[in-house]
């Protein structure tokens, strides 16, 4: 009968009991997030190892997974053989055909003619990139892009980035790091991207700096510029200022009314393409060495 | 041994859940699993080392995939906040259970918002623009659901108020 006691003699039941109980372990995470937060490690396996797991898993999809159908009618009897191959020549010919009808509208594919329009810039150099993933939220807006395996070495951060945009280029955004053959590249409307712009008709009222603030919106701060504040109107379009990275005068965003008021504080920058369509991205990289 | 099972298998789905998330115009659609287990482990009694282990590597590694370490600080706010709460009602049922999902990720938020505000250098200002993050309200949204599945809302495991 005494084993049956509990070794609790006395509990005060007065008192409620309280149905929290502390435990070291939870300030002890709090330190540890704490300290990643302060620290910021970045560990650039892990972060493009995910963009990298993403294509393959693409390419597996298509080639691997897939692939097996186009050998499924394949057969070893010579006379089917022999009318495969009649019929594969004439499917050649009629492929060959399309290619050439094609490879037409490709030249008159909008991007590529956009790229016979670029007024070549000599103080630059091209790399063509392919958007591979977009990180666009509230708090950032990223891309990677796949640029060339032969890039140049001087393809470093910072590098102007801009996209087609029919009838000409537009800035896009800017170079933040570049691992391997994959480019991680700040859109203007991430929080953290400033650049300096300037109204494409009276670029004698200076310049402005235009903020990112997460998807695709951008704000304009002119308060340092006051004169700026006269130059804007509806529908003017923003482009980059001599002092930004960007080659001048690239259209960047055009103001659109927000709100009843048609006052200049209704004014709201929007950008001229939809950055979370992007299928092509072109990186400058300066050939002089610009501080 | 179940601690470090249960670790193994979050992560796992961490990285999943990460993995297979929907890029769209108003931001990624995915199941924030961070968050997910985050206020789960708070209204589940745990032992003491479990809560940490089942959500914060998680939410460590969905950090880090996302290049900012400033979710796993507000998730883990949120978690001594619910623990610190739930004694005053029990948040494990419906419809309790909804409303607290997202009143609390809408807290997750507005933390998350001024931490990274802090880091890039812009204040407080990127609270508002964090609260309109999709992922959280789709996660808030099934967190009652989930928390049924796994258990939580039966009573049974959940902690009540005396």
């Amino acid at each position: 009968m005494g084993s049956d006691r509990p070794s609790v003699k006395w509990v005060d039941r007065r008192r409620p009991v309280s149905p929290f109980r502390s435990s070291p372990s939870e300030f002890l995470i709090l330190i540890l997030a704490a300290t990643f937060y302060i620290l910021n490690p970045n560990w650039p396996a892990l972060k493009y190892g995910e963009i990298r797991a993403r294509a393959a898993l693409g390419e597996f999809t298509r080639n691997r997974l897939f692939g097996w159908t186009r050998g499924f009618r394949h057969r070893d009897d010579l006379e089917s053989a022999r009318s495969d191959i009649q019929r594969y020549q004439t499917e050649l010919e009629r492929t060959h055909a399309e290619l050439r009808t094609l490879s037409i509208q490709v030249l008159e594919n909008d991007a590529l003619r956009a790229l016979f329009l670029l007024p070549k810039r000599p103080e630059y150099r091209y790399v063509f990139g392919e958007v591979m993933s977009r990180s666009i939220r509230p708090v950032e807006a990223r891309l990677t892009a796949r640029v060339p395996e032969s890039v140049p070495a001087d393809l470093a951060d910072g590098c102007p980035v801009i996209a087609s945009v029919l009838p000409d280029w537009i800035a896009v955004g800017q170079v933040m790091d570049v691992k391997g053959d994959i480019a991680e590249i700040m859109l203007l409307s991430d929080p953290k991207s400033r650049i300096g712009v300037m109204s494409a008709d009276t670029p004698a009222y200076g310049s402005a700096l235009l903020m990112g603030r997460g998807l695709d919106r951008l704000e304009l701060d002119y308060a340092a510029h006051p004169h700026f504040g006269r130059a804007l109107a509806p529908f003017v379009r923003l482009v980059t200022s001599p002092e930004s990275r960007f080659p001048p005068g690239l259209p960047v965003a055009e103001l659109k009314p927000s709100g009843s008021g048609g006052g200049s504080e209704n004014l709201q920058p929007s950008p001229l393409a939809s950055f979370g369509d992007l299928q092509f991205i072109v990186i400058l990289i300066p050939n002089t060495v610009q501080r | 041994m179940t601690v470090f099972r249960s670790l193994f298998a979050w992560t796992i789905a961490a990285a999943a859940f990460h993995f297979f998330s929907i890029q769209t115009s108003i931001g990624v659609v995915r199941i924030e699993l961070a968050f997910f287990l985050a206020y789960r482990c708070a209204l589940l009694e745990t032992r003491p080392w479990e809560a940490a282990f089942t959500f914060v590597i998680p939410s460590l590694l969905f950090d880090a995939l996302d290049n900012q370490f400033a979710g796993t600080p507000s998730h883990v706010l949120v978690f001594l906040l619910v623990r610190r709460l739930k004694g005053f009602s029990d948040l494990s049922r419906l419809p309790a259970s909804a409303l607290s999902a997202l009143i609390f990720a809408a807290v997750d938020r507005l933390l998350f918002g001024a931490l990274i505000g802090f880091r890039i250098g812009v204040g407080p200002d990127m609270m508002g623009s964090a609260l309109l993050d999709p992922a959280y309200l789709l996660t808030a949204l099934l967190l009652p659901f989930g928390l049924i599945r796994l258990g939580a809302a039966t009573g049974r495991n959940s902690a009540r108020p005396v």
